[in-house]
């Protein structure tokens, strides 16, 4: 798995479950890339932001 | 038990147009959404139930509302800006990756302390502005997915694409998103 296929399974973390196989290979990506464990914290930290800007305003 | 009049109505105005813009990031649709929610209530006060309040009964018809305008919105042929590929191959960020597929020289840096941002209301109007560069069908996605949590089914079912499609968008906002942000805040020098 290089970084171009492991951001996309990041991103598809996100909104599915992936598959046994999908999950080890990414986790081992991860183990060794920093910028894919940093694009990971990134790509949450963007769902808290959209979290906490949808919450209702007085 | 009282029903709202429609001067009362109308206060939510503001609010309901703010709820709607976030959802739909089209300023004219958000427009009619609201407009058609708050004739839809003037029409029907008596669906009003006290127990609620009005602002959760009036923002309840504007949900629907505002899931039809998503719908008109995605099928408008004027606002297919962002080029869909069934295959899901996605070519806009290649240039930050180099020939094997990894990070190359501008890949991701960490970003110090992102909690604190959140704080921060220049950091709102930066990400603000990041959001509206999105093409309008990769923001209303974005939109659906992370600020409303809708399942992915939904979001297929309610515009009428493919999980591919789906998730490509999604990927784009992402990382669109994310660069976007390093560049104008996290990346910043001070």
């Amino acid at each position: 798995m290089n970084c171009k296929e492991a951001t996309r399974y990041i991103s598809e973390s996100m909104d599915r479950p992936l598959s046994t196989g999908e999950r080890l290979r990414l986790r081992l990506h991860m183990f060794i890339c920093h910028y894919c464990s940093d694009f990971s914290r990134q790509a949450a930290f963007l769902r808290k932001v959209n979290q906490q800007k949808s919450k209702p305003k007085p | 038990m009282t029903t709202p009049d429609d001067r009362q109505l109308a206060e939510f105005r503001d609010y309901l147009l703010r709820y709607a813009l976030y959802r739909l990031r089209d300023e004219a649709a958000a427009e009619e959404a609201v407009q058609d929610t708050l004739l839809a209530a003037i029409q029907a006060k008596s669906g009003f139930a006290a127990q609620s309040s009005i602002k959760t009964w009036l923002t309840g018809i504007l949900k629907h509302k505002i899931i039809d305008a998503q719908r008109k919105l995605c099928r408008d042929p004027f606002q297919l800006d962002d080029k869909l590929d069934e295959e899901g191959e996605l070519s806009d960020f290649d240039s930050l990756f180099d020939k094997t597929g990894h990070w190359g020289s501008d890949g991701p840096r960490t970003w110090a302390n992102p909690e604190a941002a959140l704080e921060q209301q220049d950091f709102w109007r930066v990400y603000e502005e990041c959001a509206q560069r999105l093409p309008k069908r990769t923001a209303l996605v974005f939109a659906m997915r992370e600020s409303l949590g809708h399942e992915i089914e939904e979001i297929c079912q309610n515009l009428d694409i493919t999980a591919t499609n789906c998730s490509v968008l999604l990927y784009r906002a992402r990382m669109s998103l994310r660069l976007c942000l390093e560049k104008n805040w996290f990346g910043r020098e001070d």
